[in-house]
């Protein structure tokens, strides 16, 4: 159950209003409420996987345990990669076997030989690359000492499965969630508020803007072939968009969910589409991933304290890493090497940290959003081979885009205008245009928002674009 | 203060959805009389087909029954007035909804329904045929027609925005429009097809589809209903270029609903017309003068 769902907004008032009403003092009913709501959720997409999860918050719970108390190194090294193999063993089953199983087979079959193991046709556990990867960096928070294990089952049974993450992240820290499951929470105005903003902006981005664009950007990528280049370049830039609308949006609406539970979740993007550089890139768009990728990938390889080659190595397989995470196929590995190369050149060149003023930041954030749309068309397009004949198509043939529906490209440009006038204003003129901020002006606004999307949303639309890593 | 907060906050979220209630009760007030009063294309179309019509033969399907049938030709062969309520994208969820509304008003001497294989026979999204119902959900047999398919529809029709949702754009544009239709809700296609595709190897046969329960459930509500009025009701499957992917053992299940209730089932997805690439626009459609042809056709079978 997602939150742009019907039914999801149906319950929620109901999980709200019992969660609030259980008191304080009674935090421990609190956090099983959450922990059955949580679970419930997640079967309710299929039952038999929530044994998954369940596994993963068993494997990593008593890693803690066995490791926390262990001085030997050798020893809690040997423990550390036996829990966090155990506990990644599901999501490389899941997910990886039938693409390493492919990848295999066709190599041998290269070479003449034909030897092919049955691939498993089974879906893969919804979110189990979130909850794997929040688990895995808790059990590795123990091992380096960062935290002590939790003692509570409860309470790192909830910090695993919390419904407001599960599905698509944020990827919280241990030791940012768990002190706050263990808070006893009183209910905050402001608190609450601000997680209703969050769940209404979110919504905008995921209904309005990204769900329509969705819909030129499928049409246009299901046979790019019968489409002019400027048709293709058009749907790339929206697939930007769409991409960022639908998992911005969806983190948004978990941050905000949250909130009104009275938990404070690391907010996952920052207008990367302002970035001047691929390494600013990754400081502002899934940040909580590249949070734990720099904490238990990047810092363990070495860093940027080590040679210049090494560091550039350790940049490499940290993209390469992250394109794995991303998908089981070698389009996402190659947008994440992209993503890594492009970071290693402008490391070389000292154009990671370089500050930029007025028309020169224009021109690079510029430079950047085309880079990063290369990039996406690897993540969207089915095959490598395809991404790469889109890219020649949009290349060649240079012409006018095509406007489909006309209906459609209105919704679009209007939400397109809307989304990019309150993200320049934040970006560039935070303390301009103050009467927007007033009270009466920001429920204007809010009614407006809320119009929006109940008239122009893709309401009935599917599942998030993230939702299925 | 937790308690305070609490009261501030509901009391918050109270007012906030109770100004969006009058705001989007307004709105819908505006919409359904552009729809009723202003509207021409493909709005006007849609309401007049709902809620206007009052011809004697009306025509159902998908877009090839919208471009496949020219009212002007099946009124002077069979001296009956003739409307073309075919919606593109759509099939017999969409059409057995207007039939509800049509039904209700008038009875109709004779139906002609176009089937399509995709949008009336195949599992799919069925929520997506129900779209163009809701702005007319005012009408209680509507709101629980579309509720017996979707039941959390009834909670979300509450919501007047939500039932122009997306189409207010088109209303207000088709508001500029003549309402006058005087081809009668035909859409002709004009030019021929693709040469690439008169060229291309004649497309494989697939016979089986996984066959919509849903759907077929509503076919046999219709023709049980029509049987019951006294309507004629004539099932069509109307020219695909060289027979589509499909062939008659796909449309089996209609097949024997229309055996079972007497109803005839004239089948020309796969026949001479098929053949002919003057008389496409592309693999699925009928230009212009394949659609007078075909129409002339339907008319002498009718008229036998």
């Amino acid at each position: 159950m997602t939150f742009n769902s019907f039914s999801f907004w149906l319950l929620f008032p109901i999980l709200f209003g019992i969660y609030w009403l259980i008191p304080a003092k009674k935090n421990q009913w609190r956090k099983v409420f959450l922990i059955i709501v949580s679970y419930l959720l997640y079967m309710n997409w299929k039952p038999a996987f929530a044994l998954v999860l369940l596994a993963i918050t068993l494997v990593t719970y008593a890693g803690g345990c066995v490791i926390n108390p262990l001085q030997d190194t050798r020893k809690r090294k040997r423990f550390i990669w036996l829990f966090a193999f155990l506990a990644i063993l599901p999501l490389l089953v899941f997910k990886y076997y039938n693409f390493v199983n492919e990848s295999i087979w066709s190599f041998l079959s290269s070479l003449g030989v034909r030897y092919e193991l049955h691939g498993l046709n089974w879906a893969i556990p919804v979110g189990i690359s979130f909850f794997t990867f929040q688990a895995v960096g808790y059990l590795f928070d123990v091992y380096y000492k960062r935290i002590n294990a939790e003692k509570s089952i409860v309470d790192y049974t909830l910090f695993v499965c919390f419904f407001p993450q599960i599905f698509s992240g944020p990827i919280s820290k241990a030791g940012e969630l768990l002190p706050q499951i263990k808070e006893e929470h009183k209910f905050d105005y402001q608190q609450g508020v601000q997680g209703l903003k969050f769940l209404l902006w979110g919504m905008f981005l995921k209904l309005v803007l990204a769900d329509r664009l969705g819909l030129y950007v499928d049409k246009v990528a299901a046979d790019y072939a019968m489409y002019s280049g400027g048709t293709c370049v058009l749907s790339a830039i929206f697939y930007s968009l769409q991409i960022y609308g639908d998992f911005a949006g969806y983190s948004l609406m978990a941050v905000g969910v949250a909130k009104t539970l009275g938990f404070n979740l690391i907010n996952n993007f920052n207008r990367p589409y302002f970035s001047v550089s691929i390494t600013d890139f990754w400081r502002r768009w899934h940040i909580s991933l590249s949070r734990w990728l720099k904490d238990y990938v990047y810092i363990p390889l070495g860093g940027s304290r080590c040679s210049k080659l090494r560091n550039y190595w350790n940049i490499f397989v940290t993209f390469l890493v992250s394109g794995i995470w991303h998908g089981a196929n070698w389009t996402f590995i190659v947008w994440g090497l992209i993503h890594g190369v492009a970071q290693i050149i402008e490391k070389a060149f000292g154009w990671n940290n370089k500050e930029s003023k007025g028309f020169v930041r224009l021109l690079r954030i510029a430079g950047t959003f085309i880079l990063v749309t290369v990039a996406w068309i690897f993540f969207r397009m089915p095959t490598l081979g395809d991404a790469v004949h889109f890219i020649g198509h949009g290349i060649k043939d240079i012409s006018a885009p095509e406007v489909l529906s006309v209906t459609n490209f209105a919704i679009y440009l209007m939400a397109i205008a809307l989304v990019a006038f309150k993200e320049t204003r934040e970006e560039f003129f935070p303390t301009k245009l103050r009467f927007l901020n007033n009270r009466s002006m920001r429920w204007v606004e809010y009614v407006v928002i809320i119009c929006l999307i109940l008239l122009c949303g893709a309401l009935d639309s599917g599942s998030f674009i993230y939702g299925s890593f | 203060m937790e308690a305070s907060d609490m009261k501030k906050f509901i009391l918050h979220i109270l007012v906030f959805f109770a100004i969006v209630a009058v705001v989007d009760f307004a709105a819908g007030k505006v919409f359904h009389y552009l729809q009723a009063n202003k509207a021409g294309g493909r709005t006007g179309a849609e309401y007049y087909a709902c809620k206007e019509s009052n011809e004697d033969i009306i025509i159902m399907g998908s877009s090839r029954a919208s471009h496949h049938y020219v009212p002007q030709i099946l009124s002077d062969s069979l001296g009956m007035s003739c409307y073309n309520a075919g919606q593109d994208g759509n099939g017999i969820i969409l059409q057995y909804g207007r039939w509800k509304m049509i039904s209700e008003r008038y009875t109709p001497k004779i139906i002609i329904y176009d089937v399509n294989p995709v949008f009336d026979l195949c599992q799919n999204d069925n929520m997506a045929y129900i779209d163009r119902l809701k702005p007319f959900c005012d009408d209680r047999e509507e709101k629980s027609y579309v509720a017996g398919i979707f039941p959390m529809e009834k909670w979300k029709l509450f919501s007047q925005m939500y039932r122009y949702n997306y189409k207010f754009l088109e209303m207000t544009s088709d508001c500029a429009k003549q309402s006058e239709d005087k081809l009668k809700g035909y859409i002709p296609l004009y030019g021929e097809i693709r040469k690439e595709m008169v060229d291309a190897p004649r497309p494989e046969k697939n016979p089986m589809i996984m066959v919509d329960e849903v759907k077929i459930h509503y076919f046999e509500l219709l023709t049980k209903e029509c049987k019951e009025k006294g309507i004629q009701l004539v099932f069509v499957a109307s020219p695909a270029f060289r027979g589509g992917g499909y062939s008659v053992e796909t449309f089996a299940e209609v097949r024997n609903i229309a055996d079972e209730y007497q109803v005839p089932f004239y089948y020309y997805y796969d026949s001479e017309y098929s053949e002919n690439p003057d008389f496409f626009k592309d693999s699925q459609h009928l230009n212009d003068e394949g659609a007078r042809q075909f129409s002339k056709e339907i008319a002498s079978r009718i008229s036998l």
